[in-house]
């Protein structure tokens, strides 16, 4: 697992003393960011099944993942530091406020067009039964399965890739609307010249 | 509101969810990366006694750094020469303080075998109070006033002294100073000064007595060593006051993380001793396995779990258990995936156990085969690696070593002397971390410059081809900062060295250094100021007449009035005379 070990190395200080073992294997990340990873892994998968990555969350759920990402700070500077359970949660809820949040903007900043065709119901039921599960993570994490850290491995990396892809689809979006912009400023410039040449 | 008006709004933020969503990520990934405050101060920075490279029994010198891995600066905090002595340093849990022993050079009464005519011998930089025990002794005054100078522990010293005499040895008795000091050595306080009992040469021993913190930086614990025992005692830190708490033959006492308990242990190798801090407990536990004491003596061979019920404890062959303090139960904590274990460090949370395996023998301390930094879970025994240590350097004859684990289970050290290109043995720090390995010379530490970068000359004279009755010698200009290129041919080798010209009063010194690495970085603390050895420079011209001297013989030289030598041919046998053969 060198691999993730060295990709990982980039985000995360890696503190072996505070790192999950698993079936044996040491995990490449602290358990903070184990739990923001996996949190951003499995509410990407839970916003794209529930085809709520189209709309903004209702104004209930962003002001939990606003209290989500105001806990971060407590806990990520140890103000309060409880234990493995309470790294994992506060990494949990803050990566699944920033994918909540990040992965909506991303599809209405790329698709600014016909957002308008899309009226999504975002259900805030499924939200707090999902949040529920989420919170209920670090009571039984992680069992000792080498198929289980497989798994946590596997749901680390989609969190990852998530924000990998949001911020690339971002990068691409402006660079088509630059070109756009400047083909359309082009061909009206031209038009422009012709007319005056007409005059 | 229309749909268009609707969408520019949705639209502006979405941009908002999208920056302040990235932002957060950002941040924390960031202070994840960049600032690990959960780590112990010892992973960033390491606190280390430093002696010159071994060249007799015992060092002649002792200094305590901090050194911080990353950047590599190190601060001196404290220093003291021959006859003193400095502990290993030992940093407070929440990083703000070092603690350490000094004992001032000059400074033991020597006891010696009863003789009722001849006078005590006192030497004669003793202070007051030393003198007047010592009279104390030699004249056979009372308990009584013994008792005054040493509240806690009078029959035991005067029971010492007793069996000292009857078997004429030499008995020692030091002003041991318990220190505290900042890690940036911005201030330093004496906390307690004590008496130690101890043969001279018991220093190589006493060095690697330290003090333990109790968790919360409150309490320092410490030894008050007398001959082949110790009293653990401890301070409390705001008030000042002192607690005695057992006797032990080893001066590491071990704290329980709830801080309620004392651990150590006896010299038959098989009592383990606890106590309540408050005192209202004390128990010897007879265990059915023998402690490594040597273990225990040089390395944290005694530690507790988490959990304050447990005490772990290193036994021969380097095997580990734990003692149920209330069973007394012994358990054995083996990896069966390594065939032998040792340096054992528990984590800053107490929960995993940090080692290093081999899968063949640990030998005094030094690996034969592949080493590999591995972990226990302490809650199911779940073991594996960390990382898998780079290939070490041939270690020296003598010395094979201390290894040496971060509490963050990061970081190896590895603490030994190795031999260079020129066959010169130095002592050196090597830092792994899985992905770097990392090597540090400590022995320029320990010097100081003895001139600065003003003092430095030119002499274009030395230029040119030399030859000599062994060999012949090349001196070419560096090109830059005013120094030399030396390559000595001798017996079809050659040795590159470069060296600065300096003039020490009115006598030239060539600053040879092996490394040109020391004089193209220029670091803070000015290694490009101590070279290896100095080369008097006696004559250029007809004859060039070198000298070599070693570094502490100049350094003793330049401290006396008129000390250093007068420039000039003398009777000296010299390392090079030779002739110029080319220009």
């Amino acid at each position: 697992m060198s691999v993730f070990t060295c990709i990982f190395s980039f985000l995360c200080s890696q503190d072996a003393s505070r790192s999950f073992a698993i079936a044996g294997h040491l995990m490449p990340l602290c358990q903070r960011c184990s739990g923001l990873y996996a949190g951003m892994g499995i509410s990407f998968l839970w916003l794209l099944s529930r085809n709520h990555k189209k709309d903004l969350p209702p104004r209930s759920i962003v002001y939990v993942n606003i209290v989500c990402l105001l806990a971060m700070p407590i806990f990520g500077f140890h103000l309060l530091d409880p234990g493995p359970a309470w790294r994992l949660w506060s990494g949990l809820v803050y990566g699944n406020a920033i994918v909540s949040l990040l992965l909506p903007a991303v599809f209405i900043i790329c698709n600014e067009d016909i957002r308008s065709d899309y009226i999504t119901n975002y259900s805030t039921t499924s939200f707090w039964i999902f949040f529920a599960f989420l919170n209920s993570i670090p009571l039984w994490f992680p069992a000792q399965s080498l198929w289980f850290y497989y798994a946590v491995l596997l749901l680390m990396l989609v969190g990852l890739l998530c924000v990998v892809f949001s911020v690339l689809a971002v990068i691409v979006f402006l660079i088509k609307a630059y070109v756009k912009l400047a083909i359309f400023k082009g061909s009206y410039y031209e038009h422009s010249k012709n007319q005056y040449n007409q005059l | 509101m229309n749909t268009r008006k609707t969408n520019i709004i949705s639209y502006r933020k979405a941009w908002i969810a999208f920056v302040a969503s990235l932002s957060c990520l950002l941040i924390y990934v960031l202070a994840c990366v960049m600032s690990p405050p959960s780590w112990s101060p010892d992973s960033s920075k390491i606190a280390i006694l430093v002696t010159p490279t071994p060249r007799g029994y015992e060092p002649d010198k002792y200094a305590i750094f901090t050194y911080d891995i990353a950047t590599g600066e190190r601060v001196l905090l404290d220093e003291v020469k021959a006859d003193g002595l400095l502990s290993t340093p030992v940093w407070s849990p929440d990083g703000a303080w070092i603690a350490y022993y000094r004992m001032e050079p000059n400074n033991p009464v020597e006891i010696p075998p009863v003789d009722s005519n001849s006078a005590p011998a006192v030497t004669q930089q003793t202070s007051t109070e030393t003198k007047e025990l010592a009279s104390q002794f030699s004249s056979g005054e009372t308990k009584e006033q013994l008792s005054e100078e040493n509240k806690i522990l009078p029959s035991l010293l005067f029971d010492l002294v007793e069996k000292s005499e009857q078997e004429e040895k030499k008995t020692d008795f030091n002003d041991m100073k318990l220190m505290l000091i900042r890690p940036d050595g911005s201030e330093k306080k004496t906390l307690h000064t004590m008496k130690w009992a101890g043969e001279s040469s018991d220093k190589s021993e006493q060095m690697f007595i330290r003090p333990t913190w109790s968790k919360d930086c409150k309490k320092l614990f410490y030894a008050r060593v007398l001959e082949d025992y110790s009293y653990v005692e401890s301070i409390d830190i705001p008030t000042g006051k002192r607690y005695t708490h057992l006797l032990s033959s080893s001066g590491i006492p071990s704290v329980s993380p709830d801080g309620n308990w004392v651990a150590s242990c006896l010299e038959d190798n098989q009592t383990l001793v606890t106590a309540r801090v408050d005192g209202s407990m004390c128990k010897y536990i007879k265990l059915d396995m023998e402690f490594d004491d040597e273990y225990l003596f040089l390395f944290s061979g005694l530690f507790w779990s988490s959990d304050s019920m447990k005490v772990f404890i290193v036994g021969k062959e380097s095997t580990l258990h734990a003692v149920d303090i209330a069973s007394g139960q012994t358990e054995q904590y083996a990896d069966s995936d390594a065939n032998n274990t040792a340096y054992y460090t528990i984590s800053s949370g107490g929960d995993k156990l940090y080692y290093l395996a081999s899968s063949e023998a640990l030998e005094e301390g030094l690996a034969k085969g592949t080493l590999s930094l591995r972990y226990m879970n302490l809650r199911d025994r779940h073991t594996g690696t960390v990382f898998v240590l780079p290939q070490l350097p041939e270690l020296s004859g003598g010395d094979s070593g201390i290894f040496s684990i971060s509490p963050n289970g990061k970081i190896v050290l590895l603490r030994t002397s190795i031999k260079d290109e020129h066959d010169i043995t130095k002592s050196v720090l090597i830092f792994c971390d899985g992905k770097t390995k990392k090597t540090i010379e400590t022995d320029r530490w320990l010097l100081k410059p003895l001139y600065s970068d003003s003092d430095l000359i030119f002499e274009e004279k030395l230029i040119g081809k030399w030859r000599g009755t062994d060999g012949e010698m090349f001196v070419a200009e560096r090109g830059q900062g005013r120094t030399y290129k030396f390559t000595m041919i001798e017996e079809d080798q050659e040795h590159h060295s470069v060296a600065n010209l300096v003039r020490l009063r009115d006598t030239m010194f060539m600053g040879v250094f092996f490394d040109e690495s020391l004089l193209l970085e220029k670091d803070s603390s000015g290694s490009h100021l101590l070279p290896d050895i100095f080369i008097k420079v006696d004559q250029i011209e007809p004859k060039l007449l070198l000298q070599t001297m070693e570094y502490d013989e100049v350094a003793r030289m330049q401290e006396k009035e008129n000390g250093l030598p007068a420039q000039g041919p003398s009777e000296a046998n010299y390392t090079f005379e030779g002739v110029r053969v080319q220009p």
